[in-house]
């Protein structure tokens, strides 16, 4: 049986609205007018245990209110949930004993206080015994370079330093499950490399199982093969990120520097989409031709300097997945 | 326990990083509460309220009152600014972590700058109640601790109340304050001077007279009813209840942002 098993989980909210002007303020004042909005549509899905598993979609997907109902902050509608035997929204207290969760977009530490204090904090709710809380800490520290910056307020943290100690303080209980939303949100790129690298450490040392949410492609590239896509609160996609990129990444640009070229040949499958002197960039359509065969067919007639394989990048795959599901 | 002690000092050094501001509000919060105590005693001799009530047993009416209250202004201010938890999202950090929400909510924010006016009011309240009482027994003391502690019940369960109704509105009703404020500005007084409907709800629905105007009748050895002593306790009924309409309130939260 999976670790985590959801199954036809729905949620629907009420917004209310209303026409811009004064006069429509005091119409919707008197009477409201009442939007449903199905956040979460019937979305089912298993993880096993030890997975990472990448939660992706446009904003108002759905992403955030499926991860709040997996960790019990909401109670689904309709649907079930079974983690590690629990459901989230009933055993609220003994469930959340086994998860970390971080919000890119709250905080979790204490903001006047050393990070320290805040851990010391978190101690005593999760009643971790001292032995086990030094051990952990310790670990966490080493692995996410902590050291220098323990003692300091978190207000005068810089983003990547507090995003790194939002993470810790998550750990410090070692949960089964880690959630992530969107823990790289406005770090820099070497903040970004450094909590990558450290989640896919900790799933490994201590077999954690990780749900992310994220709008960073590198990010779910540099993680995990399995994503979950969703729109329009649905389940657009589940499966491996290699094959959608398969699926719409048949296209590869080429640049080819070259010198002396006789006649400028017509390759079958490329398709010339700028001409400089002494440069081409192609576009490659990799299902009707190899790369190497363009190479061979243009080193016929020329002498090849360069070659530039240019793949297109995850971002633009993702774009092109959310078109074709028109979201 | 150690959970409490751990917010507890948690919050004080809070209010140390910023020195001189907590030095100056504890002042000025302890000064205003005379200017208030000044205004309170001028108002009883403009209106001759001493000639039919003992100014002592005034006194002590409303320090149990003020006392009860600011203890709930140091300790439970996280209820009183729990709209502020609601709006910022971070309820939902509460929901992940495994303990009570009362807990965590209490936790939340405690007002050390507050222990100006729990002094003031404390200096009051003993002096008032030796000066009430004819003789000093342990049963009476008992009565006095409950009276305080039983008051500020009252008013952490009218928080509590205001702040269910943040899950329906997410901002959180100015109503409530009438109800906070509006308990303190009437329950200052003597019971007396109003009308039957007021004395009634004041001691039925937010039963402030049975924590200070009925137990001073014991306290003066007007009667010896031991009834009296327990009238206090009646709270912690009015305390359940607010706890039951704040767990139906939680069911209803949707949440805020992403």
């Amino acid at each position: 049986m999976s670790f985590i098993i959801v199954k036809d989980l729905n949620k629907t909210f009420k917004v209310y609205t209303r026409d811009s002007g004064l006069i429509n303020a005091f119409k919707s004042f008197i009477k409201r007018e009442y939007k449903e909005i199905k956040a979460v549509d019937n979305i089912s899905f298993n993880i096993n245990k030890g997975e990472i598993v990448a939660y992706i979609g446009p904003n108002g997907a759905g992403k955030s209110t499926t991860i709040k109902m997996l960790t019990g902050i909401l109670k689904p509608d309709s649907g079930k949930i079974l983690i590690d035997g629990f459901t989230p929204s009933i055993d609220r207290i003994k469930y959340v004993k086994n998860i970390g969760v971080v919000f890119g977009q709250k905080s979790q530490l204490w903001w006047d206080i050393p990070v320290e204090d805040s851990f010391l904090l978190l101690k005593d709710i999760y009643k971790i015994n001292d032995k086990e809380y030094q051990k952990t800490k310790e670990e966490l520290i080493e692995l996410l370079n902590l050291k220098e910056f323990l003692k300091t307020p978190v207000r005068q943290l810089s983003l990547g330093q507090r995003m790194r100690c939002e993470i810790a303080a998550s750990l410090l209980h070692n949960p089964k499950i880690l959630f992530l939303d969107e823990p790289t949100i406005g770090l820099d790129a070497i903040s970004k490399v450094q909590v990558r690298k450290f989640i896919k450490e900790i799933n490994e040392k201590k077999k954690v199982t990780i749900i992310l949410t994220s709008h960073d492609m590198t990010d779910i590239e540099a993680l995990t093969n399995r994503v979950i896509v969703i729109g329009h609160g649905k389940k657009l996609y589940d499966g491996k990120l290699n094959d959608i990129k398969k699926k719409f990444n048949n296209k590869k640009q080429v640049e080819i520097v070259y010198k002396k070229m006789t006649n400028f040949p017509k390759v079958k499958g490329t398709e010339v989409i700028k001409k400089q002197r002494n440069k081409v960039l192609l576009e490659v359509k990799v299902n009707e031709k190899t790369i190497s065969e363009v190479i061979r067919e243009y080193s016929k007639v020329c002498e090849i300097e360069d070659v530039n394989i240019l793949e297109n990048s995850i971002d633009n795959v993702i774009v092109k997945l959310y078109e074709e599901y028109n979201l | 326990m150690s959970l409490i002690k751990n917010y507890l000092s948690l919050h004080l050094k809070i209010s140390l990083e910023y020195k001189s501001s907590f030095i100056l509000t504890i002042i000025s919060q302890a000064l205003a509460m005379l200017v208030e105590l000044f205004v309170v005693i001028s108002l009883f001799y403009k209106f001759k309220l001493l000639d039919t009530y003992n100014t002592y047993e005034i006194l002590l009416g409303f320090s149990t009152l003020w006392l009860g209250y600011s203890l709930v202004e140091l300790f439970g201010r996280g209820f009183d600014h729990f709209s502020k938890i609601i709006v910022n999202g971070n309820f939902d950090l509460l929901l992940i972590r495994p303990r009570s929400l009362f807990i965590q909510i209490f936790g939340s924010d405690i007002c050390y700058e507050k222990t100006g006016r729990v002094l003031i009011s404390l200096i009051i309240f003993i002096y008032s109640s030796i000066k009430v009482m004819t003789n000093i027994t342990i049963l009476k003391i008992l009565l006095l601790v409950s009276m305080v502690l039983c008051c500020s019940i009252i008013i952490l369960s009218v928080l509590i109340v205001g702040a269910s109704f943040c899950f329906y509105t997410i901002q959180g009703l100015e109503v409530i304050n009438i109800f906070t404020n509006g308990t303190r500005q009437v329950g200052q007084y003597p019971m007396g001077i109003y009308k039957k409907v007021v004395r009634i709800f004041f001691t039925l629905v937010i039963p402030i007279t049975l924590v200070n105007y009925y137990p001073i009748r014991y306290l003066t050895g007007e009667t010896n009813n031991l009834i009296y002593l327990l009238l206090p306790y009646y709270s912690i009924i009015i305390f359940i209840i607010s706890n039951i309409i704040f767990y139906i309130g939680t069911k209803k939260y949707t949440s805020t942002g992403s």
